[in-house]
């Protein structure tokens, strides 16, 4: 469960290898945009760490892995401050402020955790999507990106679990 | 604490089901509308029933020209200089209510209705 | 239980400052200068402004008056000024005088006040569907021009030479807008309005709903039809002119009211020539100004005059629209 606010070496190194798996992760996602019918829809499997992290090392610290993740992949990928990138960046931060609560007060288990933030994840993108094109047309997509929401945050909310029960740090 | 997780999976799917109930007046309308908006700004509304044979309209944007193809049943994509092609993968809009984006060169085009169109003030003979 | 209470009451008020501060709106139409004009006003107190809009017509009505080259209705007024013609100096009302002043400042000769004789030919052939003959037109043209009236400042006077006769119909309707707007303005009480003059529209205030003004213009070869619409804000003026409305048809061609100065014929550059501006003088002057001129010329003037912008239509249908008014007008179909 959560430690002392400062970074010790061993979760330096333990947090650089989830970021860089992360962040390759969430690229990879990135090339596939188009397999759902809906854009913005993935499967979250760098939320998978996500969570790992927050459970593992708790809220600020994963408020710094969070950025990074979000700033590697905005320089390597979507590009900083494009369309693509602020729509990222809105579900990120809804669904992390989701997440944080969640864990924080132990609403949920991992399932659950990843469930939550899948949702409001794709909340944040659509809300984003609304304020960057001006237009409440956009909420037209919410239902089906809810819909693909509920089994992938099922998924990634598994995976969390299995894998904080395998990785002992 | 996999109650709480049950609950909230209940809750969502209660959530989404009714996001889909309300958007479920968008049936195909006679008074089909397309707006073609860009940037913020709308280029053009379009009735569709006005629409006797399909053609193309061209949308000059920061990266080069998104085309949209229409007919008096709706509208898609054909081609688009964004990197990723979500726009054109997002197929063809025939109800009221839908909509296909481009983000990265800001174009939205939406389906109405013209009763939502809203009247005008005054006409200028 | 308190808290309740409170929180009861909050919400309650909440919905019922609607009622409170729902807005009053109030119109009229009257037949004025030929035109069915409407005036339409909102605002908190149903009496002002219903009083607001009947001192707008009455403001309307007097520019009408005496701007009226067809019926006498006071000593001063134009009907009375063009009878005058050749008799030398003649005292003015103080809206005529204003016009024609106004007028004598602008630098284009297309638009011309003085075509009241060219304009009689074609309306006296108009109802019997005949076309004037060349003689006729050169004739009427003789006493047409700007040299044909004077203007003396210091005494409030113009002189008409003879057999010359004026026409305000380009100009006084948008004039009248102008004052019956400065009129309302005044008003505290009305918060918007909307005068319908016709072919000439000024919009005043913000709209309940906070929206700008939506104002369709007609396809001028399509009356059930709009060519797009404008979105306005407070305090601009639109004016159209087109060969739409006045005209009639010999062997199937097309003789509208608008007459070309040059030519003493009537204009052909364009089918409908829309203008935006903040003066409904102003937007008036040049809606007829550019249906005359040949659409280069127009387009070239509509982009040096920084007061107005323009949608102009061609007898080819094809719409140009000048640059400040891409954002705010939209096209139909």
């Amino acid at each position: 469960m959560p430690s002392s606010a400062k970074l010790t070496t061993k979760e330096l190194t333990q947090l650089s290898i989830l970021l860089a798996a992360a962040v390759t992760l969430r690229i990879i996602e990135n090339f596939f945009p188009y397999i759902l019918p809906v854009p913005g829809a993935r499967l979250g499997l760098a939320n998978v760490l996500t969570i790992f992290v927050l459970i593992s090392y708790g809220t600020n610290k994963t408020v710094l892995f969070l950025a990074a993740r979000i700033l590697l992949v905005g320089l390597l990928s979507t590009g900083l401050f494009t369309p693509g990138f602020l729509i990222g960046l809105g579900g990120a931060l809804l669904s992390f402020s989701f997440m944080s609560l969640a864990v924080e007060h132990n609403w949920f288990s991992p399932i659950g955790v990843g469930l939550l933030g899948a949702f409001m994840h794709n909340c944040g993108q659509i809300i984003m999507a609304v304020y960057i094109l001006n237009s409440l047309a956009v909420l037209s997509y919410l239902p089906l990106l809810l819909a693909i929401g509920i089994p992938t945050g099922l998924f990634t909310g598994i995976l969390a679990k299995i894998l904080l029960k395998r990785i002992k740090l | 604490m996999r109650k709480n997780d049950y609950l909230l999976l209940v809750f969502l799917i209660i959530l989404t089901s009714l996001g889909y109930l309300l958007h479920g007046s968008t049936t195909s309308t006679p008074n089909k509308i397309l707006i073609v908006q860009h940037d913020q700004n709308i280029l053009q509304k379009i009735q569709l029933q006005k629409i006797q044979t399909p053609k193309k309209i061209e949308i000059p944007t920061e990266h080069g020209t998104v085309i949209v193809q229409i007919d008096h049943n709706g509208a898609y994509i054909v081609d688009s200089p964004c990197r990723d092609k979500l726009c054109i993968h997002q197929g063809k809009i025939t109800h009221t209510g839908q909509t296909i984006v481009c983000m990265p060169e800001k174009v939205l085009l939406t389906l109405t209705t013209a009763e939502k169109e809203g009247a005008l003030d005054a006409i200028i003979r | 239980m308190n808290k309740l209470i409170v929180t009861v009451l909050f919400i309650s008020s909440l919905l019922t400052t609607g009622c409170f501060f729902n807005q009053h709106s109030y119109n009229d139409t009257r037949f004025l200068m030929d035109t069915v004009i409407t005036i339409s006003t909102t605002g908190k107190d149903q009496a002002a402004i219903e009083t607001a809009t009947q001192e707008a017509f009455v403001a309307f009505k007097d520019v009408a008056d005496e701007t009226d080259r067809y019926e006498s209705r006071n000593p001063n007024d134009l009907y009375a000024l063009n009878l005058h013609n050749g008799q030398g100096p003649f005292i003015v009302g103080e809206h005529l005088f204003k016009l024609l002043r106004m007028y004598t400042e602008q630098p284009y000769a297309a638009l011309d006040l003085s075509l009241g004789p060219i304009i009689d030919v074609w309306r006296a052939h108009s109802d019997n569907k005949t076309l004037p003959a060349s003689d006729e037109i050169k004739n009427a043209l003789a006493k047409c021009g700007r040299s044909k009236f004077s203007l003396d400042t210091a005494n409030h006077t113009v002189t008409l030479a003879p057999g010359s006769n004026l026409d305000l119909g380009s100009i006084a309707k948008g004039y009248a807008v102008d004052y019956a707007a400065s009129v309302i303005t005044k008003n505290k009480a009305v918060t918007s309005a909307l005068i319908n003059a016709g072919g000439n529209i000024k919009v005043l205030g913000t709209k309940e709903d906070g929206q700008p003004w939506r104002i369709g213009i007609q396809d001028p070869r399509n009356p059930q039809k709009n060519i797009g619409v404008l979105s306005l804000k407070n305090g601009q003026a639109v004016a159209t002119s087109g060969d739409y409305q006045r005209y009639y048809e010999v062997d199937g061609v097309r003789y509208c009211h608008i007459i070309d100065p040059a030519t003493g014929q009537p204009a052909r550059n364009a089918t409908s020539v829309t203008v935006v501006s903040s003066s409904a003088l102003t937007a008036d002057f040049f809606s007829t100004l550019l249906f005359v001129l040949p659409h280069k010329k127009a387009v070239e003037i509509v982009e040096n005059t920084p007061q107005i912008e323009a949608i102009i239509v061609n007898p080819q249908g094809e719409i140009y629209v000048s640059p400040g008014l891409l954002k705010i007008f939209t096209k139909e179909n």
